[in-house]
């Protein structure tokens, strides 16, 4: 017998479980026996569905199904009876098909969507990051109120210091969060690693062990000839061999020895980097103005055991105002702080996952009130029934039981659908999901599950049971006269079902306005003008190997060398090279003072960004005023010139022109300042997703330090077939020199609006799943309402009412309740709408139109779900539904 | 006056008979499914016959296992007289009633002379 011919694990157990015990051993031989022949002619997935059918069916026929009925009496086992009554329940739950789907649909969708949601706000927000002792990790940051930084990067001379000075922390180490992807040779194979560079007691800092070899030691903070692999890499280009360990790689190409390599499981949390190096690009400068004014690091700490956040956080602002005494020139108004780094690493992901969490809350709010509602319908459509067999005998234990039943296997069959679609929910999360997610892994979770599916089986189970407290004896006579209306049951019942309807209405509003706001939002984001022409614009990125290019000269002139190279190219218009592309984010800021102001004024927080000559004319951002510098102005011994923005005339220049002008990057000049000449005025760029435009000085390119550079190719053919004899030219440059990210600028604009489609994607499913539901629930309150009237309706009929007049007789009521539930979700919705502001561009979260378009399109799918089953319920006979009596 | 056999009985008794010593449940599954071409559950099959043990129509003994089994063992059925009895006495039944109907059967049933061609 071969090892994978065993029957499905799940069948047999079930049938261990669930048989009688005087069968179960040649029920399981027999099922064995025979699913072993049946495997080989008829494949694996032929005989499971066979084992699983027999199993199913054994377990069903293993009680006499004489049985039912009499259980207390029952030969068989308990385990016999309740299969009985689960057979009873599934019987009369497919009699009983359309409240049967509805209750499994909306099961299936406050589920999946709880699980999908929350599993991602687990692995994001809950779940401890995996170093020893991790709730004890701090990231430190700097803030300053005066330049409106608000927890940036540190400045290392300060981080030095505050180790220094402070008792709080076993220590304090930094890293540089951005990372670059250099070559790596030596492995068995050329390929391109991320690499990361980090203090020498950054890793230890963590608290993870390598599995090979060391983590770097203090001292090594500044060097440039060590490396610690990660396990990817180690794997991938060294065949998981633990004798790398002291040998030379060259990285970026340089030589480095592997000193060491690091478990599968380790991710230094704040990049996904590859491979760490020592902070070498900071050596030789320590002790200069720079290392303190340059804000470059990211500062991780671990909390002494027995300290507590605040008492650090004390301890570090105390150190920063002696700092800001001692380093007037750098450190004013430089307040020091900290935050967990789980927080930290969540960042804007939290508000996200918040507003999705609280959106999925109120899906899973309407899926209850829903079963709820449902299973309340039902329990009066049955109550004739339960009276009947009240009457006939049964116990009020038997008909709970019964009951009891056929909610459990609702909710067991609804909630495995729920599980399904929650995980597929979650693939397709992971799929959409912006760059700021990525590196998650999504994972459901199954305490939450657990938690999901009760409340479901809880609210079915409860609502679906109640009818047979209510049908004992007492109530059998008068249960057994009510026709239908006028019983006080009757109207208890409509009054809680109306209730709940317009509970789920009010949610429904609100996540509809939710998900509104959000498409208002992307389109007004769509509408932002970044100020150049996104259109036939090739852009890309290259990391020229610091081996080969050490020098600013080198780099610069590999820039210009491949502009003249890639603009030759047919098909090509113009090309230039920058560092940081619009829509992208932030670059780097400074104070400022022009030539012609007063001693002491200054201005802060003015951006910088290099490109080349050709960059104003490739991005088609026009000279506005004075000219734009050029290649001959570099090197020609006069004062360097460079151009600012609008916005900064705007702000700094508003009666005059800064043409002309000389501006230096130091808040009080010396001697040794360094200053450039202002020649022209261009027009606003939006560089990130900002209200208005920042003030910008923008100079030439001199590639002064080391990482990317990234270029813009104006085209006159489809933007990304270039891409091939592009990176030809790359390749012939340097082989160690790929081409990184090619993106159209339009996509580089679409990915700037990443984050907020997702987010606007998520919330109108939920929206949408939220209005199915509301309608679900509208609808069989209105088809109850109408046809626990099919005689007044016939009376009515009969006496020559007019069909239209009863129609709407009958609807005020349900539409009264609908009304009331839009009311309440509006209102909610005015109020609730600054929870989401935050994630809002240019939408006013009262947004009036918003809200009236969702209040019209839920009134109208309201009407509907009254009017359709209103009509279809006075399209009776009369003379049939008077004789019925 | 004793309870009648239902069908599914019926075969059952039929099938042990035919099976002789090598009648357990799953050659007695496969037995009235082969005959029959109804998809039986081995839970039915156990139901069943030990309804019929209880009536004392057929008796059964723990017979050995097999690799096959991963260690659960046979149980074996023999039809008792009585059982005997019984199902012949359904069988006689059932021939007295149908004599003479059989080629009208046939035809009401769809595969009279009328549709072989």
């Amino acid at each position: 017998v071969k090892g994978d011919a065993r029957p499905p694990r799940l069948a047999r157990a079930l049938l261990r479980r669930c048989l009688p015990a005087g069968a179960r051993e040649w029920v399981i031989g027999d099922l064995d026996e025979e699913y072993r022949r049946y495997r080989r002619p008829h494949g694996r997935w032929s005989s499971a569905r066979w084992y699983w059918s027999q199993a199913v069916r054994s377990i069903a026929n293993a009680s006499d199904t004489r049985d039912i009925m009499t259980p207390s009496e029952s030969a068989g086992s308990i385990v016999g009876v309740f299969a009985g009554d689960v057979r009873y329940a599934v019987r009369s739950l497919i009699g009983a098909r359309g409240y049967t789907a509805a209750t499994l649909l909306t099961l299936a969708l406050g589920v999946g969507a709880t699980v999908a949601i929350f599993s991602a706000v687990n692995e994001v927000l809950l779940r401890p990051l995996p170093y020893p002792d991790s709730g004890r990790l701090a990231m430190l940051f700097e803030s300053n109120d005066e330049r409106g930084w608000v927890q940036v990067h540190a400045a290392p001379a300060n981080v030095d210091d505050w180790r220094e000075r402070t008792s709080s922390f076993t220590d304090i180490g930094f890293v540089n969060d951005s990372t670059s992807q250099v070559p790596l040779g030596g492995g068995s194979r050329p390929a391109h690693v991320v690499v990361s560079q980090v203090s020498g007691n950054a890793l230890s800092i963590l608290g993870v062990p390598p599995l090979h070899g060391r983590i770097f030691r203090e001292e090594e903070t500044y060097d440039d000839d060590v490396a610690v692999l990660s396990y990817g890499v180690w794997q991938r280009l060294f065949g998981g061999d633990p004798a790398v360990v002291g040998t030379t790689v060259r990285l970026d190409g340089r030589s480095h020895q592997v000193v060491g390599v690091m478990p599968r499981e380790f991710r230094y949390a704040i990049n996904d980097a590859e491979v760490w190096v020592p902070m070498s690009w900071l050596a030789g400068r320590e002790g200069t103005v720079w290392f303190r004014q340059a804000h470059v690091v990211r500062p991780i700490a671990r909390l002494r055991p027995g300290v507590s956040f605040e008492q650090a956080a004390d301890e570090l602002a105390a150190v920063a105002t002696a700092l800001e005494h001692e380093h007037a020139d750098t450190n004013q108004g430089m307040k020091a702080g900290l935050t967990p780094l789980k927080t930290f690493l969540a960042g804007d992901r939290r508000v996200t996952l918040l507003l999705l969490l609280g959106a999925v809350g109120v899906l899973l709010l309407v899926a209850c009130a829903n079963v709820a509602n449902l299973t309340l319908a039902r329990a009066v459509s049955r109550q004739r029934e339960l009276a009947v067999r009240a009457a006939l005998g049964a116990g009020r234990g038997r008909l709970v039981r019964q009951l009891l039943t056929e909610s459990l296997v609702l909710a067991v069959i609804g909630t495995g659908l729920g599980v399904a679609l929650g995980a597929a929910g979650l693939q397709a999360i992971s799929a959409v999901s912006p760059p700021e997610l990525d590196g998650l892994v999504f994972r459901i979770d199954w305490r939450l599950f657990a938690f999901t599916a009760g409340l479901c089986a809880l609210c079915a189970v409860l609502f679906g049971t109640w009818p047979a407290w209510r049908g004992s004896r007492a109530h059998a006579a008068t249960d057994l006269n009510d026709g239908g209306r006028g019983g006080s049951s009757g109207r208890h019942r409509l009054l809680a079902a109306n209730g709940l309807v317009a509970a789920e209405v009010a949610l429904a509003v609100l996540l509809v306005t939710g998900a509104g706001l959000m498409v208002r939002s992307l389109d007004q984001l769509r509408r932002l003008d970044p100020g150049v022409d996104t259109s036939s614009l090739l852009t890309f990125q290259i990391q020229p190997p610091s081996g080969a290019y050490g020098r600013d000269a080198d780099r610069t002139r590999l820039a210009v060398q491949l502009v003249e190279e890639i603009e030759a190219l047919p098909g090509v218009e113009s090309a230039a090279v920058t560092r940081t592309l619009p829509l992208t984010g932030y670059g780097w800021t400074s104070d400022f003072t022009i030539d012609a102001w007063e001693p002491g004024r200054f201005g802060v927080e003015l951006r910088h960004r290099q490109v080349t000559p050709e960059y104003f004319e490739t991005m088609r951002v026009p000279v506005v005023q004075g000219r734009m510098f050029e290649n001959s102005d570099i090197g020609s011994g006069r004062a360097v010139p460079l151009v600012v923005n609008r916005a900064f005339v705007a702000r700094y220049f508003p009666d005059e022109s800064p043409v002309g002008r000389r501006i230096t990057f130091d808040r009080e000049p010396t001697d040794r300042s360094y200053w450039y000449d202002i020649v022209g005025v261009v027009a606003n760029e939006r560089m990130s997703v900002v209200d208005e435009p920042i003030p910008e000085a923008i100079s030439h390119l001199v590639a002064d330090t080391p990482g990317i550079l990234v270029f813009a190719v104006r085209t006159a053919v489809p933007p990304l077939t270039l891409v091939q004899p592009v990176e030809a030219i790359l390749l012939a440059a340097n082989e160690e020199m790929p081409m990184l990210r090619p993106r159209t600028m339009d996509q580089v604009a679409a990915d700037s609006r990443a984050s907020e489609r997702f987010v606007m994607l998520l919330l109108a499913v939920f929206a949408a799943c939220a209005l199915i539901l509301a309608a679900i629930g509208v609808y069989g309150v209105a088809n109850q309402a109408a046809r626990s009237r099919t005689r007044e309706v016939g009376i009515r009929l009969a006496l020559g009412a007019p069909g239209t007049s009863i129609v709407r007789a009958l609807m005020v009521r349900g539409l009264l309740f609908v009304g009331a539930g839009m009311a309440a979700g509006a209102a909610g919705a005015l109020f609730g709408g600054r929870l989401i502001e935050s994630m809002l561009f240019r939408v006013d979260p009262r947004d009036p139109l918003t809200l009236g378009v969702v209040v019209a399109v839920i009134g109208v799918v309201a009407l509907g779900a009254t009017l359709v089953p209103t009509w279809r319920a006075t399209r009776v006979d009369p003379v049939s539904v008077l004789r019925g009596d | 006056m004793p309870t009648v056999l239902g069908e599914f009985e019926q075969l059952l008794l039929l099938a042990v008979l035919r099976l002789r010593d090598e009648a357990y449940g799953v050659t007695i599954r496969r037995a009235i499914e082969d005959a029959t071409r109804r998809d039986i559950s081995a839970g039915a099959v156990y139901t069943a016959l030990g309804r019929l043990e209880s009536r004392g129509l057929v008796t059964s003994r723990e017979g050995e296992t097999s690799a096959d089994r991963t260690g659960m063992r046979r149980r074996y059925y023999k039809v008792e007289p009585e059982g005997a009895r019984r199902v012949f006495r359904a069988y006689k039944d059932m021939q007295t009633m149908a004599r003479g109907l059989v080629p009208e059967l046939e035809r009401l049933a769809g595969r009279g002379p009328g549709r072989r061609s």
